[in-house]
């Protein structure tokens, strides 16, 4: 029986809770008790695991610990931790209409079921970014990376993606650079907009890099991956002419497509005449993936981004699901060590001291300001009611943390000796079998020549080293742990190849609506300037913008090929800092919001974290700026240009025009890191301003769509 | 076809209709599951548009099946709307 709803004093009506009998209450009691000693056991579980991870010392611990470790953090944190917000904090509300109830339109707000909407939503801000960072952060042992992303999710990554969520849906589902706009003023919404331009092409050079680092002289991955396209276009032109709208048959036709894609890619790479017509050079790669961007992003959607779109994000779940049952049935040793002597920043997968360097190196997964303009996106519009937010922003990022963690645990179950072969450069390791074995085993990583050859064997590679940026490092891990549950060593190359594959569809389809997104973003801006250029649908600014947005990412992949000190060890940090600034300002902006509802007393909620944020992009930044070698942008800049006016070759350079590209690159990288400090801190000093106004006015000054109270008893998912 | 599945009913109770009280088949259970399939990847829905402007414009004759699709596909990418990374 459901009571009637009493009106508060604001006139909102609330469902009262029942009243209980005696009999019920003990019953209450019981369960609470039960549920009590429930969550003490998984805290139990949960600090032995953690125990076993931290405490090892000289034997190898089992990757199931980790993993249990960090379930038992994400429940707990969940159960407590995100209910003390949306109740306390937040305030959630069920018994008012959220906008996909209100505007519910059948397209773009629709009332979704939560499951279905947690579904969703992990889908959109999944990507390449958890699975890279932690591969990358190994070189310092898996404990730090470890504690920063369980303490960095519960704390501030979940937190950012909740509250923004939160916002959103309390504002019709406007995003973030709107939200910002309206809380905050039209400079501070201006600086957001640029700043997540500029984080954007940014993200899009590191993934493109990615994918051109692990495509470089390999047929096999690179012949699957150029298949994508004609197959996608296939399912394009089915789900648009032949049989309009049948998704289902579509996908299940490009998933059987994508096996047999790989399958026939060994063929391809052991066949001299086909197998050279798929061996590229990076820099050749980088050219193919600049004409790929922009054709891409002009196409009509439906014949090639939103079918690859699809096909990714089934595999992208089903890896991650795959992944989690192979660690469980494998329970493969983590061979890296706890701590490495790395921490102290002379690593050579990228340089910088353990603080600041490893909570920039590791973003998504702990906390990606990405996620903000997700969490303002399409998933606020389609909300049922205010108290799925919680599961739905909180939940969804402790998922994405996971898939974190499944990734440093992918590089830390390989051989450290083969981890440091793939992710260390040229510069320092050579480029030989003989060469890296000696200098890796110098460091306390014995390894042989033959080790590495036979790695490189096993999955149907030519060679192993030099390939950092993390995919063919996760993709060796996460072929060593599948072929271990299935196929055994036979199926190895093919894992491999299934694991390259899977990363490249989502980072492809990543570049293509990335650069589309960006070709708006451009016109947006270019439109303030001079009207016209701000037409999307008119083909001569469509093209001008696409091609600028195109040759901003591409600039930045193509001399990550080409200069010597280049890579992705070069535009990750620049990477992690722009995404870090990016959520310190959602986070900003969460705190001005709590601040202007009145909510003064929980503001540490977002404060903690945006404080924490700001220390580590801040300094981070700084020291690229400002330090020595070999961390700061200019300090390298400087000494190859030096060096290169009185005309001497610094190694790994070999002529004064590299030294050049070197110097200019360096100046440009610290540009960029300059620019970035500059807008966080901006962006700070609104949000002071502004909090301190709210905080002198008595009442309310937070502008949120107009309170409208549900219909009790009815079930908004159900109606449509 | 609703995405709650509280009970093992089929309720296309809403408020226009009345509940109908039958066991989910093998059929409705499919399409229940194909649609949170869509709905998930953010792929156009048709049902779903088609009841909601049932419901909220029954004068305007509805777009057809495949009108909508290319309609709710060239919408969902027109737009600013970045990918994760």
């Amino acid at each position: 029986m459901i009571p009637a709803p009493t009106p508060d004093r604001l006139g909102h009506s609330h469902h009262p809770v029942a009243v209980m009998e005696p009999q019920e209450i003990i019953y209450s009691m019981n369960n609470k008790l039960l549920s009590y000693i429930g969550w003490l056991l998984v805290a139990v579980l949960g600090a032995f695991a953690l125990g076993a991870v931290a405490l090892n010392r000289g034997e190898t611990v089992s990757a199931v610990w980790l993993v249990t470790a960090s379930l038992c953090v994400y429940f707990i944190g969940y159960r407590f931790y995100s209910k003390f917000i949306a109740e306390r904090v937040l305030q959630l509300d069920d018994g008012r209409m959220t906008p996909a109830v209100q505007r519910n339109d059948g397209l773009d707000y629709v009332p979704t079921n939560k499951w279905v909407l947690y579904g969703h939503h992990f889908a959109a801000i999944a990507g390449g970014g958890p699975l890279v960072g932690p591969v990358l952060a190994a070189q310092m042992g898996y404990l730090p990376s470890t504690i920063w992303i369980l303490a960095g999710v519960i704390v501030a990554g979940a937190v950012q993606d909740f509250m923004v969520l939160f916002c959103s849906m309390r504002r019709d589902g406007r995003s973030l650079g709107e939200m910002v706009k309206m809380e905050m003023g039209p400079v501070a919404g201006g600086i957001a907009l640029v700043g997540t331009l500029a984080i954007m092409i940014i993200i899009l050079a590191a993934l493109g890099l990615i994918v051109v680092k692990a495509l470089g002289e390999s047929p096999w991955g690179t012949f699957t991956v150029a298949m994508t396209i004609p197959l996608a276009m296939v399912m394009g032109i089915y789900m648009r002419y032949i049989r309009p709208g049948k998704i289902g048959e579509a996908s299940a036709f490009g998933v059987v497509m994508l096996l047999v894609a790989i399958w026939y890619g060994q063929h391809v790479a052991e066949d001299p005449t086909l197998g050279a017509w798929f061996t590229f050079s990076a820099p050749q790669l980088a050219w193919a993936l600049i004409l790929y961007g922009a054709v891409a992003s002009m196409l009509p959607v439906w014949l090639l981004l939103a079918p690859r779109d699809y096909l990714s994000t089934f595999l992208k779940i089903g890896v991650v699901v795959a992944l989690a049952l192979g660690i469980y049935v494998v329970a493969p040793d983590l061979r890296m060590p706890a701590v490495t002597r790395f921490i102290d920043g002379s690593g050579p997968v990228f340089s910088g001291t353990l603080f600041p360097f490893l909570f920039i190196t590791i973003a998504c997964g702990a906390v990606s300001g990405f996620h903000a303009l997700i969490s303002s996106g399409t998933t606020p519009k389609m909300i049922e009611r205010e108290s799925h937010a919680r599961f739905i922003g909180y939940g969804g990022m402790l998922t994405e943390s996971f898939v974190a963690i499944m990734a440093l645990t992918a590089a830390c179950v390989l051989d450290p000796g083969i981890y440091f072969a793939m992710n260390s450069p040229a510069a320092i390791i050579g480029n030989t079998p003989e060469k890296a074995s000696e200098v890796i085993t110098n460091w306390g990583w014995a390894i042989t020549p033959e080790m590495i050859t036979q790695t490189a064997k096993d999955i149907g590679e030519n060679t192993i080293l030099n390939r950092a940026g993390g995919a063919p490092t996760l993709a060796v891990g996460m072929a060593q742990i599948m072929s271990a549950a299935i196929g055994g060593q036979a199926l190895q190359a093919f894992w491999y190849h299934f694991a390259i594959l899977f990363e490249a569809l989502f980072i492809l389809t990543a570049v293509d609506a990335g650069t589309r997104a960006g070709r708006f973003m451009i016109q947006d801006l270019l439109g303030n300037i001079y009207a016209p250029l701000g037409r999307t649908n008119a083909v001569g600014a469509n093209v001008l913008a696409t091609v600028l947005c195109v040759s901003m990412w591409g600039y930045f992949v193509y001399q990550g090929t080409v200069d010597p000190l280049g890579g992705v060890n070069t535009i990750w940090p620049l990477f992690g800092i722009g995404n870090q600034m990016l959520a310190g300002i959602a986070l900003l902006l969460c705190t001005t919001v709590l601040i202007k509802m009145k909510r003064e007393r929980y503001i540490w909620v977002t404060m903690v974290p945006t404080a924490w944020l700001l220390v580590c992009t801040l300094t981070a930044g700084w020291q690229k700026i400002f330090y020595p070698l070999p961390v700061g942008f200019f300090a390298i800049a400087q000494k190859y240009s030096d060096a290169a006016a009185a005309g001497t070759v610094l190694a790994p350079a070999k002529t004064i025009a590299e030294m050049e590209r070197v110097a200019f690159n360096n100046y440009l990288c610290g540009t960029i890191t300059g620019l970035f400090v500059l807008l966080v801190a901006a962006m700070a000093v609104f949000a002071i301003r502004m909090s301190l106004q709210a905080i002198r006015n008595p009442k309310p000054t937070v502008k949120e769509s107009p309170y409208q109270a549900t219909q009790p008893g009815v079930d908004y998912a159900a109606v449509h | 076809m609703p995405l709650s599945t509280d009970s093992p009913t089929v309720p296309t109770a809403c408020a226009c209709g009345e509940p109908a009280k039958r066991v989910m088949t093998f059929g409705d259970r499919f399409a229940f599951f194909s649609q949170a399939v869509k709905r998930i990847i953010g792929a156009p829905d048709y049902e779903t548009y088609l009841a909601r402007h049932r419901q909220i414009h029954p004068e305007v004759p509805p777009m057809s099946e495949k009108e909508f699709f290319r309609f709710a596909m060239d919408r969902r990418y027109s737009k600013a709307s970045p990918r994760c990374c």
